[in-house]
């Protein structure tokens, strides 16, 4: 037979059976609750309570697959980038410092799939020039065509991530009702333990394997369409460079278990309807049968170094969406914000003048 | 010669004589409450007429006179003999004692009646005309007793039910608020201001001079007119033995007079010396203007000039309040707004400007910090374009379509709980938030019940 003591719901004392009124009360804070309340209550928390579980495959072993004929390994960052003989690279892709080509054969693991390049190099050089455009403060040497003609098609990793997830989230919710008298004004909040728990299933989250390329990039110019992924075949990579990847599929899971925990919380909190506020109390978030396959995706890069540190822009290869970091000429702030700041005085002065 | 001055002085003499001799005697009575000269009443229907009469005294103070007569009066000297009757037998404004006299004249079968002393306090016009018929019918099928009878009784039904004779009854004492003028506590519906109101500023402290008092009638007078409602200022040393400074105004209000239209719209600022109090008292649509939020309000904006006796300051700004109240009661307008749309002379100094130069300086620096904030934030959003690149923090696009199944959904109420916060009060007297009044938010206005049986509104303070 189970001893049963009940927690408190409003401020976690000890509930205590009182024989008098034949009812349970808080014996910190007096409320007063039914039975049916404090099981149900009790069995919400224990549910939201249990510690989240992440259940990633392992990964198995990969086989290698020769793609290129060239290669370099960037001095300054380190990456290994694979090329064929079309593909002449005098830039690092990721940081922009010089690299020689070596003539050699390479390969790369073999990837699961891969997503073949939709949008040329024009298209990727017009993109720029638009982005660069109404760039007030940006330094001029970064328009230069030359620059821009340095642009790269290069297929990074990824990892695309598979899983199911089963949730048992608890909030605390209330309403709020007032009204008044002709001395005091009422305020009555009515407080619930709002239990949500149920399943949902992610598929191919996207998580960069170069430790390149920052992840934000990666995650800026998501999506991708996956209805034009392939099986990968090694003819798919000739014009263009291919990343080798070095990020293990288990060093991305942090970030996918917190977007998944995020998608979850945000799904299931909308769930949650009519209540003045809404507050997680506990959370439950499983992981199941999660397994990541490994992914060729297409991106149109370019980065610059300016004042030595690098920026870096990428197109989404596929779906044409881009993204980038420009440095900021401080130069041009201070004229803007005085040029503002005259023309909003002057308008302001005949605002006030007209008055 | 001399004959001749003799006879027309004889003449004369027998003329003078002789005039009140046409028409009618009027005869003197020794005081007694029947005086039956046409001997209409046996001895002991008379007696038994002089019991209830006394009776009433008694009780009430309040003399009953039947005399009858034989005398042959026409109807237009009626009211004359009637005159004459009370004035001959010391029955007159200035005998104290109230009361009414009953004449009935046998030769023509007319009678009167006539109010004596204070008696035209108790009795108003209608009833009186309603004793008439009462007894007229009773007197043309000469039941004399009877008649009379029913006379003594409906007067004495009368002064039961009348609050006025009420008090008459209640005192011995003399009552501490002799009124001005008569009053018509039940007369319905009648438009304006009453015919015997009395006067809109009665200074019995005599704090005012006679032109700051005009001054204080001619805006009572404005407000009467535009917003139909009755103002009265009224100061005295004493409230004598009124019960409290509360039963001292609404009586004051209530027996004077005071009031606009059938509900006596209307209220009366009373101060007292002796006891330094000041108090409003409001009747009608004054208790849903002035409200007891703003009741107080209307103290705390003149009480410090009451304590540093500058009384016309005082109730000048009274006034002005009042007046603003009652123009915002009726244009639907609340708060402050007044201020600005009236163009209003606002007694607190508030909306003072000062100086030119430090109102320019203020709106320059205004304007900079203007631009300074636009030019901060096109920057800002300029410096944003430049940065596009920013992690994601969920995974919502790749959640398989249809796969959400939140089977589990559970809402369960656990407990409430009430808190309450008073209503915020206006507590200093000058520049703090003002009440709105009528019906607005900040809520309503205790009222009680008066001497007079009408329902006041009101508040006051001390000094």
């Amino acid at each position: 037979m189970e001893l049963m003591t009940f927690k408190c719901p409003n401020c976690g004392g000890n509930i205590l059976f009182d024989s008098t009124g034949q009812q349970f009360r808080c014996e910190s804070c007096d409320s007063v609750f039914a039975k049916e309340q404090l099981e149900e209550y009790e069995q919400m928390l224990k549910k939201s309570e249990a510690p989240s579980e992440y259940v990633w495959e392992q990964e198995t072993e990969r086989e290698q697959v020769v793609t290129g004929s060239v290669s370099y390994i960037c001095e300054y960052c380190g990456a290994e980038i694979v090329g064929d003989e079309t593909t002449a690279a005098t830039e690092c892709v990721y940081c922009g410092s010089p690299v020689i080509m070596n003539k050699k054969l390479s390969g790369i693991d073999k990837p699961d799939y891969v997503i073949p390049f939709k949008l040329t190099k024009e298209d990727a050089k017009t993109a720029l020039k638009n982005f660069y455009n109404k760039k007030p403060l940006l330094p001029k040497e970064f328009k230069d065509e030359n620059r821009i003609e340095k642009i790269s098609g290069v297929y990074v990793p990824f990892w695309l991530f598979d899983c199911g997830v089963d949730a048992n989230i608890v909030y605390d919710a209330t309403r709020v009702r007032t009204w008044s008298d002709s001395r005091y004004i009422y305020t009555k909040t009515s407080h619930f333990a709002v239990a949500r728990g149920g399943s949902m299933e992610f598929e191919r989250i996207p998580a960069d394997g170069s430790s390149k390329m920052e992840d934000r990039y990666m995650d800026a110019i998501e999506p991708f369409d996956y209805s034009e992924m392939q099986e990968f075949a090694p003819a798919y990579l000739s014009g263009y460079l291919a990343d080798k990847y070095d990020v293990q599929a288990s060093a991305c899971e942090p970030h996918v278990n917190e977007r998944v925990n995020a998608s979850t919380n945000e799904t299931f909190r909308s769930t949650v309807k009519g209540y003045a506020t809404v507050i997680p109390k506990s959370q439950s978030v499983n992981i199941r049968s999660g397994k990541a396959k490994y992914a060729l995706l297409p991106v149109w890069m370019l980065t610059t170094r300016y004042k030595d540190k690098p920026y870096t822009f990428a197109m989404n290869g596929q779906t044409g969406k881009l993204v980038g970091e420009l440095p900021v000429d401080k130069g041009k702030v201070i004229k803007w914000m005085l040029g503002i700041a005259a023309a909003a005085f002057a308008v302001g002065q005949i605002f006030l003048f007209l008055n | 010669m001399k004959r001749l001055a003799v006879l027309v002085l004889s003449l004369v003499l027998c003329f003078s004589m002789c005039i009140p001799a046409w028409g009618y005697t009027v005869p003197q009575t020794d005081g007694e409450a029947v005086a039956d000269y046409a001997s209409l009443l046996e001895y002991d229907e008379a007696k038994a007429l002089e019991e209830k009469i006394d009776q009433i005294k008694s009780e009430y103070s309040y003399d009953v006179v039947i005399h009858t007569t034989s005398a042959n009066i026409s109807y237009e000297e009626s009211q004359d003999y009637i005159d004459d009757f009370c004035s001959n037998n010391g029955y007159g404004a200035d005998d104290p004692d109230s009361g009414i006299v009953f004449v009935y004249f046998e030769a023509g079968g007319l009678y009167g009646i006539k109010e004596i002393g204070l008696g035209t306090r108790v009795y108003d016009g209608e009833d009186l005309e309603s004793l008439d018929t009462v007894v007229g019918s009773i007197l043309s099928s000469y039941d004399y007793y009877g008649a009379f009878d029913k006379y003594v009784d409906e007067v004495y039904a009368y002064l039961k039910s009348s609050p006025v004779a009420k008090e008459l009854k209640k005192s011995d004492e003399e009552t501490s608020f002799i009124p001005l003028e008569p009053y018509n506590p039940l007369s319905p519906g009648a438009e304006g201001l009453q015919p015997n109101r009395g006067e809109s500023v009665v200074d019995d402290a005599d704090l005012l001079t006679s032109f700051e008092e005009q001054l204080l009638v001619s805006k009572i007078e404005e407000i009467i007119e535009q917003y139909s409602y009755d103002v009265v200022i009224h100061t005295t040393p004493t409230a004598g033995n009124a019960p409290s400074v509360e039963a001292y105004a609404d009586d004051f209000y209530d027996y004077n007079g005071y009031g606009y239209g059938g509900n006596y719209d209307g209220m009366a600022f009373v101060l007292v010396m002796d006891s330094r109090d000041y108090y409003t008292s409001t009747h009608g649509k004054g208790i849903d203007v002035f409200n007891d939020s703003v009741i107080n309000y209307l103290g705390d904006t003149i009480v410090n000039d009451l304590s540093n006796g500058d009384y016309y300051d005082a109730f000048a700004a009274y006034l002005n309040e009042v007046e603003r109240y009652l123009y915002e009661y009726a244009n639907g307008i609340v708060g402050d707004e007044y201020y600005d749309y009236y163009g209003y002379d606002d007694p607190s100094g508030e909306y003072n400007s000062g100086s030119k130069i430090e109102d320019i300086l203020v709106k320059e620096l205004g304007i900079l910090a203007f631009a300074v904030v636009v030019a901060g934030i096109a920057v800002y959003i300029m410096k944003r374009r430049m940065n596009t690149a920013v992690a994601k923090r969920e995974a919502n696009a790749y959640i398989k379509k249809d796969s959400v199944n939140i089977g589990y959904q559970k809402d369960t109420f656990l407990y409430d709980t009430v808190t309450k916060r008073a209503k915020p009060k206006n507590n200093s007297s000058g520049g703090s938030s003002r009440p709105s009044g009528g019906g607005g938010f900040s809520g309503g206005s205790r009222t009680h019940t008066s001497s007079s049986g009408r329902t006041h509104g009101g508040g006051g303070g001390k000094f």
